[in-house]
C-alpha cells in the first residue's frame, strides 16, 4: 500500500547528481564526442506545488528518457536529467536557467510551475536559443502575448480547464454561477476562462468575490457564495487556497444544494481533502491515471519507483514533453531551440498519457480534456480511485482559439 | 449579512486572541518577540494530526495532549537556547527565535511537505446551526467558546492569583523579583512553556478547519505581531481584546473590500501607530533592560579610516578580476545583495536599529526602476535614479513612523510596515502582481554602453557597488558616524549631550533606504525581472542573516555575508527545503555563539579592524 | 561575654557596571543583631554595595560571606532564600500589583516570616489601602510597604537603602520607631542613609564609604561626638 506521505530523502540528495540515461551502443556522431542533451527540470520542490509536481516530475522525465532510448536505441546522443528548486522566486529561477544555459549546457527547461518564474525563464530561453517546455505554469499569456519560438506550453492552461468545467456543468443544468477567486492573475484568468464558457453555454455569472492569496479562513466568502443562491460555486484558485476553501465549503454545508466546481483541482488536492469532503466536486484534467489501459500501464511503471503519490497531470506532462522533445531532436539533428520547437510543432504528439494531439503555431499543445466528478467514499474501490469520468472535450474545442491569443508567431 | 461577517470575524479573532495572548505573555516576561510562536502553533496542529494518524488518539484528548507536548518543547527550547541570549541585546532574542522558527518549519516541510493534511471535525461538533442571518458551523461556535474561556481563565490567573502576581511583578522588574526570593529563571521557563502551550492549543483548534501544513505558522504570525503592536505592550486584557477587534475588522473588510482583507490589519496598525503610538491598551512602560546586559552590540574592533584601505584594495582587486573565475550573473546578484546588506548593517550595526522590513526598500526601488525602464522606456541611469529616489521617500515615511520606538518595537513596526508595502505591490496593477514585472530591458547607459552584455553590466554594478560601499563607509567614519555611535551606545546620554537623536536616526534610516534602493534598482537589470519575493518578509529575513553571518558592525562583513548566503541559495538549490533548515541553523548559531560573524571573527584573529 | 556571631562579612569586594569600576575593595562586617550604617557622598558606592550583596550586580570580585555561605556566584533568589531581605532605594513597589500583592510577594523561606495580617498590624494605614494599586500610595506609605515586605519572607538580615529619602519628618520618625523595634527584636540591619540624626539613634556602627571603599568607621558613641567630622565626609 503506497503511503502518499512518505518522501524518499535520498531522492533529494540524488538530485545533486545528474542521472545519465542508459544508452546501448550509441553510434558515434560523425566525428568527435557523443553529444549530450541535457534536460533541466526547474520547479517547486519544497513549497506548495511540490507534491503535484516536485520529484514526480523528475520521475516522469526519467521515464520518458528511458522510453525514448528503448524506441530509438541507435539515437546518436545521450540524455542527462538534472533538476533544481526555484523556491517560487523569479530571480532564483532566472538565475538557475541562465546558468544552466550559459554554463552547464542545458538544452531544455521543463515544467517551471509559477508564472512569474516562467515568464523570466522564457526570456532566458529566447536569449540563448534553448527550449522551454512549460508544464506547471498555466498562464495563457505563454501562448498569447508572451509566446515565443522557443516555448511549448504543455499540460493545461487557465482557459482550457475553465472552459471544460464551465461548459460541462452549465450544460448539465448548473445555470447560475458564483465565483470564489484568488486575487491574482492566475485566479482571475481561471475565472475568466470559466465564465466565458458558462456564458457561451447559456449560463449566467451572478456574482463573484476575490480573496487574497494564502487565505486561512474563507468563511466570509463562502457565506456570500451561499447567499447568492447560485446553482454552482466555482473555485478559481489553486493549491492550499483551493483545498482550504473546499474543505470549509463542506463545513458550511454548501453542497449538495449548490454544486461545487473545483475547476483546477488535481488528484493530490482531492487526496488531501479526503473523499468525504471532496465527494461531488467537479474538475477537469487532461490526464487521469485510471482513464484507460494506456494510462494505467504507464502509471504502474511510474509508481514502481515513485512512492509519494499516483502520477498527476504535471508528472504526465513532464513525461510527454520530454518524449516529444527527444523525438524532435532526433529528427531535427540540432541543438538549436527554435528549430527543435519547429520540429515539435511539425510532429503530432503520441505519448500514451494524454490523448494523441498536436502542437499549434503559438506553442500550445492540443489534447483532450476530461471532466471528472469526485467519487463518494462508498464508490471508491482503492486508495487512489478518486474520479468518475463525466465527459471528454476534444482538444481543439477545449483550448483557446488561436486567433484570440494574438500571438506574434501566428500569421 | 453583516452580522454573519461580524460573527465570522469573532471566530477568527479567537485565534488571534489566543496567539497574541501567548505572545504578549512571553514578550512581557522574557522581552523576546517570539518568532517561533507561529511554528509552535503549527506544531500543535501537527501534534493533533500525528496523534490521530499514528496513535488513533482523537480530538478531545489531543486538546490536552498537544498543548502539553508543545509546552514541554517550548520549555526545552527556552532552557537550552533562549536563556543564553537574555544577557544580550534584545534583538538577539528576536533573531534567535527567527532562526529557530525557520529550522522548525524547514524540518517539518522536509518531513511532511507543504501539502495540507486532512483532520476531521470531531463528531460531536459537526453540523451547523441555522441562525437566520447565517449558517454557523457548530465547530466554529465551539472555537469562540473555547478561546474565550481559555483567555478569560488565563486573564483571571494572571490578574487575580498569586502566581499571576509573580508574573506581573516579573514582567515589570525581573531583577528585583529575584531579590525577593522568587526563582525567576524557573518562572521564565514555565511561562514560556505556557505561552507555547497556548499556541499549541490554538493549533489544535485550527486543525479541523484550517489547513494543517508546515506553512500555517508563517501565514498567521505576521498578523499576530501586528495585533500585539496594535494592542500595545503591557496589557494582557488588551492583547485579548485586540485579537477579537482585529478579527472583527478583518471580517468587516471581507464583506466590503475582500481583496484588501489581509491588508486591513496592517493599515489598522499604521493608523494606531500614528494616533496612539503605545497601542490601544498599551502602557507607556519602557522595556526593562536585562540585568547586567550590555547596552550595545558586541564590541567591534574599529579603527581609523586608513586601516581599512588594505582590505578594501584586496576586495576591489578580487571583484575586478572575479568574472574570469566566477559566473558573472551570480557575482552581480551577490554584489546587489552586498549593497543591500551594507544598508541594513548601517542601521543594525552602527545605530543599533533592527529593521525587519528592509526588503520594502529593495523591492520598491526595483519596481520603480523596472517600470520606468520597461513601460516608459527610460534609460537605465534615469530608471535607477527614480528607483533610489522612491525608496528614499519611502524611507522618510517609514522612518518617521518608526524611529521613535524602542528597539524591539521598532523591529515589529518595520516588519508590519514591510507587510503593508508587500500588499501594496501585490494589489497595484503596474507591478504585475504574482506574475511580476518582466522583461525589463537593460538598455544603454548614457545612450552609449550596451548593458545587455553581462560583462558590461557587471562592471557598472561593481562601480556603483563601490560607490555605495564608500558612501556607507564615509557615513560611519565621520562626525555623523560618531553621533550614531553615541546613540547606539547610550541614547539618553546622547540626548543629554545635545544630539537631536531622532533626526540623526532618521537621516541614517533614509540613507540606508537609499543604499538598499540602489541595490534593488540594480538587481532588476541582472535578470530582467522584479517580482513579489523582492518585497516579501523572507527577503528581509535573508538580509538580516547576511549581516549576521558576515558580522554585525563590521565594514566588510555584509559583503562576505551576502556572498555566502546568495551562494548558498544558488548552489544548494537542489537540496530544496534543507536550504531553509541550513539557513535557520546558521541564523541560530550566529546568535548563540558566533555573534562576531565571519568577518568579525577574522578581525579578532588578525587583530585588526575589518 | 562572647561577641555575637558575624552574620555578614564583606571582604575585598570589587564591583563593576560594564566597564566602570565602582567598588574598589569594600571591607566590613556585621554581627548578629547589629544595625550598621553605610554613609558617603552620592556615587561613593553605597547602593552598589547593597546591590552586590543581593546579586543585582553581576560583575563582582572578592567575597561576601553570609555566615558560612559565599554569596558571590549565587543567584538573587538563592541569596534571598538564605535569609536576606532588600529594600531598594526606589522602593521597588510594583505598579501592576495591589498593596497586598506587593506585600505578600516574597515567598516564606525562613521561619518567623510575618503574615500579611501581622504586617498590617504594624502598619495600619496599609491595611486600609490593601486593595489599591501599589504605586497609588504616598511616598511614606510606599516606604512602609517596602519595609513590611522585607518581613514576610522570614529573613533576619535586612538591607535597606535610604529609607528616609524625600519623606516628611513625621514619617521619618515613624520609620525610626519601626526600625528600632526591629532592632530590639533581634533583626540584623544594614542601612544606607544620609540622615545623621536618624542614624545617631539607631546605628551601632557607621562606615564611611568613599571612592568605593571604606575610609573610616565610627561606633555609636564616637559617631555622636563627631558629627561635624561625619558631615565633612558627606560634603555637607
Amino acid at each position: 500500500m503506497i503511503d502518499p506521505h512518505m518522501i524518499a530523502r535520498r531522492r533529494l540528495l540524488a538530485g545533486l547528481m545528474t542521472v545519465p540515461a542508459v544508452a546501448s551502443a550509441p553510434r558515434a556522431f560523425a566525428q568527435g564526442a557523443i553529444p549530450v542533451y541535457k534536460l533541466g527540470i526547474l520547479s517547486d520542490f519544497s513549497n506548495i506545488f511540490s507534491t503535484s509536481g516536485g520529484l514526480g516530475l523528475v520521475e516522469g522525465t526519467k521515464l520518458a528518457v528511458a522510453d525514448f532510448m528503448k524506441e530509438a536505441p541507435n539515437a546518436p546522443f545521450k540524455v542527462e536529467v538534472i533538476y533544481a528548486d526555484h523556491q517560487q522566486k523569479a530571480d532564483v529561477g532566472a538565475a538557475i536557467a541562465k546558468q544552466w544555459f550559459e554554463r552547464d549546457g542545458v538544452d531544455a527547461v521543463i515544467d517551471v510551475v509559477n508564472s512569474a518564474v516562467a515568464f523570466a525563464v522564457i526570456e532566458e530561453t529566447k536569449r540563448n536559443n534553448k527550449t522551454a517546455l512549460i508544464g506547471g505554469a498555466g498562464s495563457v499569456r505563454l501562448t498569447g502575448d508572451l509566446c515565443s519560438p522557443n516555448t511549448i506550453h504543455w499540460t493545461y492552461d487557465t482557459y482550457e480547464v475553465g472552459n471544460a468545467v464551465g461548459s460541462a456543468i452549465t450544460k448539465a443544468g448548473g445555470k447560475t454561477w458564483f465565483f470564489l477567486t484568488a486575487d491574482y492573475a492566475f485566479g482571475k484568468d481561471l475565472e475568466a476562462g470559466t465564465a466565458g464558457a458558462v456564458e457561451r453555454a447559456g449560463g449566467k455569472v451572478i456574482g463573484s468575490v476575490r480573496h487574497p492569496l494564502n487565505t486561512q479562513d474563507f468563511s466570509s466568502f463562502l457565506l456570500q457564495a451561499q447567499r447568492s443562491g447560485a446553482d454552482v460555486i466555482g473555485f478559481a484558485n489553486a493549491g492550499g487556497d483551493l483545498v482550504t476553501s473546499v474543505k470549509q465549503a463542506h463545513e458550511y454545508g454548501l453542497a449538495p444544494k449548490q454544486r461545487l466546481a473545483g475547476i483546477n483541482a488535481n488528484i493530490v488536492d482531492v487526496k488531501s481533502l479526503g473523499l468525504d469532503v471532496a465527494a461531488g466536486l467537479t474538475l477537469a484534467e487532461p490526464f487521469y491515471w485510471d482513464l484507460n489501459d494506456s494510462t494505467r500501464s504507464w502509471t504502474k511503471r511510474f509508481i514502481a519507483t515513485y512512492k509519494t503519490s499516483y502520477p498527476t497531470l504535471h508528472h504526465a506532462g513532464a513525461y510527454a514533453a520530454t518524449l516529444h522533445y527527444l523525438r524532435a531532436a532526433l529528427v531535427a539533428k540540432t541543438r538549436d531551440g527554435d528549430r527543435i520547437v519547429s520540429q515539435m510543432k511539425a510532429m503530432p504528439t503520441h505519448d500514451g498519457v494524454f490523448s494523441d494531439g498536436l502542437i499549434r503555431a503559438d506553442g500550445r499543445v492540443i489534447h483532450d480534456v476530461h471532466v471528472f466528478k469526485v467519487k463518494s467514499p462508498a464508490e471508491a474501490k482503492g486508495e487512489w480511485d478518486l474520479y468518475t469520468l463525466q465527459n471528454t472535450i476534444a482538444g481543439e474545442a477545449a483550448f483557446r482559439p488561436i486567433a484570440e491569443g494574438h500571438c506574434a508567431l501566428v500569421k | 449579512m453583516i452580522y454573519g461577517q461580524l460573527l465570522i470575524g469573532l471566530i477568527n479573532g479567537s485565534f488571534y486572541a489566543l496567539l497574541s495572548l501567548g505572545l504578549s505573555i512571553i514578550l512581557g516576561l522574557l522581552n523576546i518577540i517570539n518568532f517561533t510562536h507561529g511554528a509552535l502553533y503549527m506544531m500543535g496542529a501537527f501534534a493533533a494530526w500525528l496523534l490521530l494518524a499514528h496513535a488513533g488518539i482523537g480530538y478531545w484528548p489531543a486538546l490536552v495532549l498537544a498543548p502539553l507536548i508543545v509546552g514541554l518543547f517550548g520549555m526545552v527550547l527556552e532552557r537550552l537556547l533562549l536563556s543564553r541570549v537574555y544577557r544580550l541585546e534584545h534583538l538577539y532574542g528576536l533573531l534567535l527565535t527567527l532562526g529557530l522558527a525557520t529550522v522548525i518549519e524547514g524540518l517539518f516541510l522536509n518531513e511532511f511537505s507543504a501539502i495540507g493534511r486532512p483532520y476531521p471535525i470531531p463528531r460531536a461538533l459537526t453540523g451547523v446551526w441555522q441562525l437566520g442571518f447565517m449558517t454557523l458551523p457548530i465547530y466554529r461556535a465551539w472555537v469562540i467558546a473555547a478561546s474565550v474561556t481559555v483567555c478569560a481563565a488565563t486573564w483571571l490567573v494572571i490578574e487575580r492569583t498569586k502566581l499571576g502576581a509573580y508574573l506581573r511583578a516579573g514582567t515589570e522588574n525581573p531583577a528585583l523579583v529575584g531579590v525577593f526570593g522568587i526563582n525567576v529563571p524557573r518562572m521564565v521557563t514555565i511561562t514560556f512553556g505556557f505561552g507555547a502551550a497556548l499556541a499549541g492549543l490554538a493549533g489544535v483548534l485550527a486543525a479541523p478547519i484550517y489547513q494543517v501544513t508546515p506553512l500555517m505558522g508563517g501565514n498567521i504570525i505576521t498578523v499576530v505581531f501586528a495585533v500585539v503592536v496594535i494592542g500595545g505592550m503591557g496589557s494582557i486584557a488588551g492583547s485579548i481584546l485586540t485579537g477579537f477587534i482585529v478579527g472583527l475588522i478583518e471580517g468587516l473588510t471581507k464583506s466590503f473590500y475582500p481583496e484588501a482583507s489581509s491588508l486591513a490589519v496592517f493599515i489598522l496598525m499604521a493608523v494606531v501607530l500614528l494616533i496612539r503610538p503605545t497601542g490601544l491598551f498599551g502602557r507607556a512602560t519602557t522595556l526593562t533592560s536585562n540585568a547586567g546586559a550590555s547596552s550595545h552590540a558586541p564590541p567591534v574592533l574599529s579603527g581609523p579610516a586608513k586601516a581599512y584601505l588594505m582590505p578594501a584594495l584586496v576586495m576591489t582587486t578580487f571583484l575586478l578580476v572575479a568574472p574570469a573565475m566566477l559566473y558573472p550573473a551570480f557575482l552581480m546578484k551577490a554584489l546587489c545583495f552586498s549593497l543591500f546588506a551594507l544598508s541594513l548593517n548601517l542601521l543594525l550595526g552602527f545605530v543599533g536599529l533592527g529593521s525587519f522590513g528592509h526588503a520594502m526598500f529593495l523591492g520598491t526601488a526595483g519596481y520603480i526602476t523596472g517600470y520606468t525602464a520597461k513601460a516608459w522606456g527610460w534609460p537605465p541611469e534615469a530608471a535607477i535614479a527614480a528607483g533610489i529616489g522612491m525608496s528614499m521617500l519611502l524611507g522618510a515615511v517609514v522612518g518617521f513612523l518608526s524611529i521613535r520606538r524602542q528597539k524591539i518595537y521598532f523591529a515589529m513596526i518595520t516588519l508590519a510596515l514591510g507587510e503593508l508595502v508587500y500588499f501594496f505591490f501585490l494589489q497595484i496593477p503596474f507591478s504585475g502582481g504574482e506574475d511580476g514585472l518582466s522583461p525589463v530591458p537593460r538598455g544603454r547607459l548614457l545612450g552609449v554602453l550596451n548593458l545587455e552584455n553581462d560583462i558590461t553590466l557587471y562592471y557598472l554594478i561593481l562601480a556603483l557597488f563601490l560607490a555605495g560601499f564608500f558612501l556607507v563607509f564615509r557615513a560611519v567614519h565621520s562626525p555623523f558616524g560618531q553621533a550614531l555611535k553615541a546613540i547606539r551606545e547610550n541614547e539618553p546620554r546622547a540626548i543629554s549631550l545635545g544630539y537631536d537623536t531622532d533626526r540623526i536616526k532618521l537621516v541614517a534610516f533614509i540613507l540606508s533606504a537609499g543604499v538598499a534602493g540602489l541595490a534593488g534598482a540594480l538587481k532588476v537589470f541582472v535578470f530582467h525581472i522584479v517580482s513579489l519575493p523582492d518585497v516579501f518578509h523572507s527577503t528581509s529575513g535573508d538580509v538580516i542573516l547576511m549581516v549576521l553571518a558576515g558580522g554585525v558592525g563590521t565594514i566588510f562583513g555584509p559583503v562576505v555575508g551576502a556572498f555566502l548566503i546568495v551562494g548558498m541559495q544558488q548552489y544548494l538549490a537542489p537540496l530544496g527545503t534543507w536550504v531553509m533548515v541550513v539557513e535557520g541553523a546558521v541564523f541560530a548559531l550566529c546568535v548563540l555563539s558566533f555573534r562576531q560573524g565571519l568577518v568579525g571573527q577574522m578581525a579578532k584573529i588578525l587583530g585588526r579592524p575589518l | 561575654m562572647d561577641e555575637p556571631a558575624v552574620v555578614l562579612h564583606v571582604l575585598e569586594l570589587h564591583a563593576y557596571y560594564g566597564e566602570s569600576h565602582i567598588l574598589h575593595g569594600m571591607d566590613f562586617r556585621v554581627h548578629e543583631g547589629e544595625v550598621v550604617a553605610l554613609l558617603g557622598r552620592n556615587g561613593a558606592g553605597k547602593t552598589t554595595t547593597l546591590k552586590s550583596i543581593v546579586g543585582l550586580v553581576s560583575k563582582r570580585r572578592g567575597s561576601i560571606a553570609l555566615r558560612n555561605n559565599e554569596l558571590i556566584g549565587r543567584k538573587s533568589f538563592e541569596i534571598a532564600r538564605l535569609g536576606v531581605a532588600y529594600c531598594p532605594e526606589e522602593r521597588g513597589i510594583f505598579a501592576s500589583l495591589t498593596v497586598k500583592e506587593n506585600l505578600t510577594l516574597p515567598p516564606v523561606t525562613n521561619p518567623g516570616g510575618l503574615s500579611a495580617a501581622a504586617v498590617f498590624e504594624l502598619f495600619p494605614n496599609l491595611a486600609e489601602r490593601q486593595h489599591s494599586q501599589g504605586t497609588k500610595l504616598s511616598g511614606g506609605e510606599q516606604q512602609m510597604l517596602a519595609i513590611g515586605r522585607m518581613l514576610v519572607s522570614g529573613a533576619r538580615l535586612l538591607l535597606i537603602d535610604e529609607p528616609t529619602e524625600g519623606l516628611a519628618p513625621v514619617i521619618v520618625a515613624q520609620i525610626l520607631t519601626i526600625l528600632q523595634r526591629l532592632r530590639d527584636q533581634g533583626y540584623t540591619i544594614v542601612l544606607v542613609e544620609q540622615n545623621l540624626r536618624f542614624l545617631s539613634s539607631l546605628a551601632d556602627r557607621s562606615y564611611i564609604v568613599e571612592g568605593g571603599r571604606v575610609v573610616d568607621v565610627f561606633d555609636a558613641a564616637r559617631f555622636a561626638a563627631n558629627i561635624p567630622k561625619v558631615e565633612s565626609y558627606l560634603g555637607i
